[in-house]
């Protein structure tokens, strides 16, 4: 066996690096195709569609009935309870102090947008995946295609557009219902003034929460949107692997989501 | 004799321009383990083809390049004269257009009706006269009996009726090209004698008709040019 001086056989050595070589290889083409993907959808932001805008508009306001409007019935309570536990908890913490600042820095910076895209996730996400996989697998594109119709106009920018302003919409309910949900148990829990909670908060918020807040939403948007139709599009023509892509888009979309959550704090509040 | 070539406004259409000219074309389809090796073929106007295979794997892959749905490696591809660029899908959807495609596996739109699959291309391109697709699409769809199906989803109509729908659809672009694998089993005998009909006008218009099938019958009204692949390669061109 050939070693080298320490008597560590080569072989293993070679071996470790290959795997490791072949598992960076894999990931750094995942990540290229996925950011090809990702600036051809955005590039359709900056066009017009040449033809079919009527198909188009529909499109995207569909989407927005779907992932907005209908799931308003789901945020609203969502957040009422969210925002009740939330200063239920806080109450206990601060002895009542500060609770408008604890509301910012819970509900607005961090928990609304995080549970406006995991609610959407829940929903649209995998509705999306899903449609997209199955149109995929059903040679749906292809019909389309052969129409002459462009699915990147017709399927992704409608949904690009319809989901993205969706989340930013749903986050700002999720965050008006989250307050009137803490303002409540604070009148009914605590000792302190009805509407003390509500000025609180309003002291305790600045713009660069809102903008930050904003583009968390946004981002979160595009990438639910993003990786949704990405797993749609990419699922190989097998029935079976309709599941596996809408489990990997909701696992991916939701990781994405922390990680650039975490960024975008760490850039505007550290 | 053959026809001279009119064009959908009745104009004259130059006989001598191939609606489709292949030149030392070669491609691979990995999943199939199916290739193509340097074909080179003209379809010229008003004529039809038939086409055979020793793989049938094969014979679909040219249908699928002819459809510019599958991307030649290498070679070039003339769609009435013009050359087609395959560097993005987006240059291929004019093409497209005028290409009218039924192989096994078409489908409609499932979260469309029957009829707003019929009618999706003509609403989405601002050039289509709605009343003349109107009239023509009441015509096929009366000839090959889809009339019940037009309020359905795909997924709620039988499968014969979903794949005469298939058909009508793809007639309904008035294509330059239709390719078809193995028609006889969309149309059935029942509807062969209207699916002939339409190919006679699409072939009196200037277009081509490519076809794979096991049915004899179209040999006799037709009078196709035979293709036959072998090993990838096209080997024999001649009349039937």
């Amino acid at each position: 066996m050939t070693t080298n001086p320490r008597g560590v056989p080569l072989h293993w050595i070679g071996r470790v690096c290959g795997y490791v070589g072949r598992i960076t290889f894999d990931l750094v083409g995942k990540a290229c195709v996925r950011a090809a993907f990702t600036l051809r959808i955005m590039a359709l932001l900056t066009r017009r569609p040449p033809y079919g805008r009527e198909a188009v508009k529909r499109a995207v306001v569909e989407q927005i009935y779907f992932t907005a409007v209908q799931a308003l019935s789901l945020i609203v309570p969502l957040a009422l309870l969210v925002g009740s536990a939330m200063i239920i908890q806080f109450t206990k913490l601060s002895g009542e102090f500060e609770l408008g600042k604890a509301a910012v820095i819970l509900i607005i910076r961090e928990i609304g947008p995080l549970i406006t895209a995991l609610v959407v996730i829940l929903r649209s996400a995998t509705a999306v995946t899903a449609e997209i996989s199955c149109m995929t697998v059903f040679n749906e594109i292809e019909a389309l295609e052969m129409a002459g119709v462009d699915p990147m106009w017709v399927l992704s920018f409608s949904r690009l557009t319809g989901i993205t302003s969706a989340v930013v919409c749903l986050f700002v309910v999720f965050d008006l219902a989250a307050l009137c949900g803490g303002q409540m148990v604070t009148w009914v829990t605590t000792h302190q003034v009805s509407g003390t909670f509500l000025f609180q908060v309003a002291r305790a918020i600045n713009g660069t929460d809102l903008v930050v807040s904003l583009v968390k939403a946004t981002l979160f948007g595009l990438i639910i949107t993003v990786v949704s139709l990405f797993h749609g599009y990419t699922t190989s023509h097998k029935v079976s692997r309709i599941p596996v892509s809408v489990s990997n888009a909701s696992v991916e979309s939701f990781f994405v989501c922390m990680i650039v959550n975490v960024f975008v704090s760490l850039v505007f509040y550290q | 004799m053959m026809p001279s070539a009119i064009s959908d406004s009745g104009d004259t259409l130059p006989r001598s321009r191939p609606v489709v000219l292949l030149e030392s074309i070669g491609l691979d389809d990995p999943w199939k383990r199916a290739s193509l090796h340097d074909i080179s073929l003209s379809l010229s106007p008003g004529r039809a083809f038939h086409l055979s295979s020793d793989n049938p794997a094969t014979a679909h892959l040219l249908m699928r390049c002819l459809a510019t749905l599958d991307w030649p490696l290498k070679g070039r591809y003339l769609f009435q004269g013009d050359p087609l660029s395959f560097s993005r899908y987006e240059r291929l959807l004019a093409t497209k257009r005028r290409i009218g495609y039924l192989y096994p596996m078409a489908a409609m739109v499932r979260n469309r009706t029957v009829a707003e699959n019929l009618d999706y291309q003509a609403h989405y391109f601002d050039d289509i006269d709605l009343e003349a697709h109107r009239v023509r699409k009441e015509a096929l769809v009366a000839d090959f009996s889809i009339e019940d199906t037009l309020l359905l989803s795909p997924e709620r109509v039988g499968a014969m009726a979903q794949r005469r729908a298939i058909l009508v659809r793809e007639l309904l672009k008035g294509p330059s090209l239709l390719l078809a694998e193995y028609p006889e089993e969309f149309v059935g005998h029942g509807y062969l004698a209207a699916f002939m009909a339409e190919v006679q006008k699409i072939l009196y218009k200037g277009g081509a008709f490519v076809y794979i099938t096991n049915f004899k019958g179209f040999a006799k009204e037709l009078a196709p040019v035979g293709l036959r692949l072998e090993e990838g390669h096209l080997c024999k061109e001649q009349a039937l």
